[in-house]
């Protein structure tokens, strides 16, 4: 029992922080047939951004002079992080206003020269976006180099008992995560979530309509990036470390394969999505842990079946397993919607006349005319 | 000075080798293939492998072969395999970028799964190293040392290319692959296959690709990242082809290799820049070719217009008014 209580601990943040990325991601690509290739340079901005902010605050507040990544700055960090419940909240929340405001204009500033070529190029630029961060920030001293920062303060560092503390993370992370979906749902569903749809079916067409096609999606782009950095935040805060090496092209491509095996345009998709490869991460990881003698690395098997799995599901099942529904528009509201239910409830009750028909002619001994046990029938 | 010069020619050939082949499987088959610095990866560890397998020195000759050999035996599969059932099912250009995603991590890491068994087997570190080649450490040439690998690189780009350029210009089955590359639908009518005309050109591409990857191994150790490190730099040196032309993707090889290794020492010398702004300088020159001469159409795109431009023609109005 407490295992299972442990596990879901562990686990239920790492699918919050992976929902809130592949929600984003599907977003863009789902929605508006944007290929963002460079999701990880904003998770990453917004890990960087809430790391440094989060212990600069610490740090001058308590009047330490170090820098941020020595090791007499882990210390003290460590030392001071528990004692001011009021700090350690605000800071918080402070952050996660910086990691969305800087991670969505970044985005906003790299989709100026990208939206306008297509989509191919668009790759390409995200996607070197993301290396040429991670390149740089592997050789910037102030945020640490290689090594990363250490000590990110938890924002519940202040309660001692850590179950309950990991707990309230939890539900923070989660809260966090529903708000972002319920905001989604209805992004969607508006005439702008309309417009995006119409621009991944035909673009053209809708710069005809006078849609200013480059200006929407670098709106959708802020919004989404700006999102995957709260993620970003999040990630730091639940692990306490941030390193340039965390934020690989690797996990694009995981949060791509989310999106991808939920169903692209598909919010519970992306969720769906989420939960089985954010599940598959914390199995490796337990595994990794437990067997440390496998002949080879768990790691590469998980890699192996998301690349696998992606190609797969693209060949046979190319919309994912939950597909696309139609806009939740006011018109499909009182004419689609209730006029669907009631096709439904007309065909059930026809269905179950139907069967008691026949169960009343099976008795009789009589034949219906229809149905799999007539055998030469006038039908034939 | 001399060091910077000499590794800008060495980066102009590698890149020149992992970018051209990029472009032409692009322009042909219309994937943007992200698993290219995965062949590149491959053709670097192949003649490691045989030299660390066989335990012999190895011929240039028969290394460059086995790489070209690999790579485009692994490019035909993964046409065959994966986007050839695409094309046929009429994928958008963002699926078929998106499979070869897929395809870059599932051989990555299988990759990566066989190195690590190897190296559990041959008990010898194989992550980091480089081929045990079977050449000359220096070479005198008219009264000069000069290094053997580097002109061995030198040569070896130059009849790559010429070859290439003799099989597309010359040959019929170039011929094909360029007309395929610039109308499938008419090239089909006069009775050329398309799917073999594909399988051709990925076989060139992946080939051609590797055997970068052992122009890269001559320089570095090789590490299964290898491909992933460059890569950045490739796509850059094909967007400023345009991901059309081939001549121009080599002249952008040769573009990001100096801006690479000469701008940035001068920088570095006169304003101070620190070193570790390189990867900045690659994206910049990647990004001012979008801005200034941006690829309308090739990469499937709609021609909008930049603000910039469009700033620039109002002036212009003012300026004929008041003239």
């Amino acid at each position: 029992m407490f295992d299972i209580l442990s596990f879901l601990i562990s686990w239920l943040p790492l699918f919050g922080i992976y929902a809130i990325l592949s929600l984003c991601l599907n977003m863009e690509v789902g929605y508006a047939g944007m290929a963002n290739f460079g999701l990880v340079a904003f998770y990453g901005i917004g890990a960087f951004v809430a790391g440094y902010t989060s212990i600069t605050i610490f740090l001058t507040i308590y009047g330490y002079n170090y820098p941020i990544y020595s090791p007499e700055a882990i210390i003290a960090m460590g030392r001071v992080a528990g004692k001011t419940p009021w700090l350690n909240i605000s800071v918080f929340i402070l952050s996660l206003i910086l990691a969305f405001l800087i991670a969505g204009l970044a985005g906003y500033l790299v989709s100026y020269p990208t939206l306008r070529v297509g989509p191919a190029f668009l790759g390409i630029t995200i996607l070197s976006f993301g290396e040429m961060l991670r390149v740089f920030m592997k050789h910037f001293a102030p945020t640490g180099g290689a090594y990363g920062m250490l000590g990110i303060p938890h924002p519940f560092a202040w309660i001692p008992d850590s179950a309950i503390k990991n707990t309230s993370f939890l539900i923070l992370t989660l809260a966090i995560l529903i708000g972002v979906l319920i905001y989604f749902e209805l992004l969607a569903n508006s005439p702008y979530g309309r417009v995006l749809k119409s621009i991944r079916e035909d673009e053209t067409a809708s710069l005809c309509i006078g849609k200013p096609v480059p200006q929407i999606k670098a709106r959708l782009l802020f919004v989404a990036s700006g999102i995957s950095g709260v993620a970003g935040a999040l990630y730091a805060f639940y692990l306490g470390a941030v390193t340039p090496d965390m934020f690989i092209t690797a996990v694009t491509f995981e949060v791509w394969s989310m999106v991808i095996l939920g169903g692209r345009g598909n919010n519970f998709g992306a969720l769906l999505g989420a939960s089985v490869f954010s599940l598959l991460n914390r199995v490796t990881s337990i595994l990794n842990f437990l067997f440390s003698d496998l002949p080879i690395d768990p790691n590469y098997f998980r890699w192996m079946i998301t690349g696998a799995l992606i190609v797969i599901i693209l060949m046979y099942k190319p919309k994912g397993i939950i597909a696309e529904k139609p806009i939740k528009t006011e018109a499909w509201k009182i004419f689609g919607a209730y006029g669907e239910t009631r096709r439904k409830l007309i065909a059930a009750i026809l269905r179950i006349i139907n069967y008691l028909k026949r169960a009343i002619y099976w008795l009789i001994g009589r034949e219906t005319g229809y149905g799999p046990d007539i055998k030469g029938s006038k039908r034939e | 000075m001399t060091t910077e010069l000499i590794n800008t020619v060495w980066y102009a050939c590698i890149y020149g080798l992992m970018a051209v082949p990029l472009t032409l499987s692009y322009r042909t088959s219309k994937v943007l293939n992200f698993a290219h610095g995965v062949y590149v990866t491959i053709g670097a560890y192949i003649p490691v492998l045989i030299a660390k397998g066989f335990g012999i020195k190895i011929s240039p000759i028969l290394a460059v072969s086995a790489s070209f050999a690999t790579g485009a035996i692994i490019a035909m599969a993964s046409h065959t395999f994966v986007f050839s059932p695409l094309i046929k099912k009429k994928s958008t250009p963002v699926t078929l970028m998106i499979a070869s995603m897929g395809l870059w991590i599932f051989i990555k890491y299988a990759f990566y799964a066989v190195l690590g068994t190897l190296q559990k087997a041959w008990m010898t570190p194989i992550f980091y190293t480089s081929p045990n080649l079977e050449i000359p450490r220096l070479i005198s040439f008219m009264g000069m040392d000069i290094d053997a690998k580097l002109i061995l690189i030198i040569s070896l780009t130059a009849a790559t290319f010429s070859l290439l350029a003799f099989f597309l210009t010359k040959t019929k089955v170039g011929m094909a692959i360029r007309a395929i590359a610039d109308n499938p639908e008419l090239a089909q009518i006069t009775g050329i296959s398309r799917d073999k005309t594909l399988l051709v050109t990925w076989a060139i591409s992946g080939g051609v690709a590797a055997i970068g990857g052992f122009a890269w191994s001559l320089f570095a150790y090789v590490s299964p990242e290898t491909g992933d490190n460059v890569i950045l730099q490739v796509f850059a040196c094909s967007v400023i082809g345009g991901l059309i032309s081939l001549p121009i993707t080599f002249v952008g090889s040769v573009i990001i290799s100096s801006t690479e290794n000469l701008l940035i020492v001068f920088l570095n010398r006169y304003l101070g820049v620190e070193l570790s702004f390189r990867p900045f300088l690659s994206f910049f020159v990647l990004l001012l070719t979008i801005l200034i001469r941006p690829p309308a159409g090739a990469g499937g795109g709609l021609p909008y217009r930049y603000r910039l431009r469009s700033i620039f023609r109002v002036f212009q109005r003012e300026v004929k008014k008041n003239v």
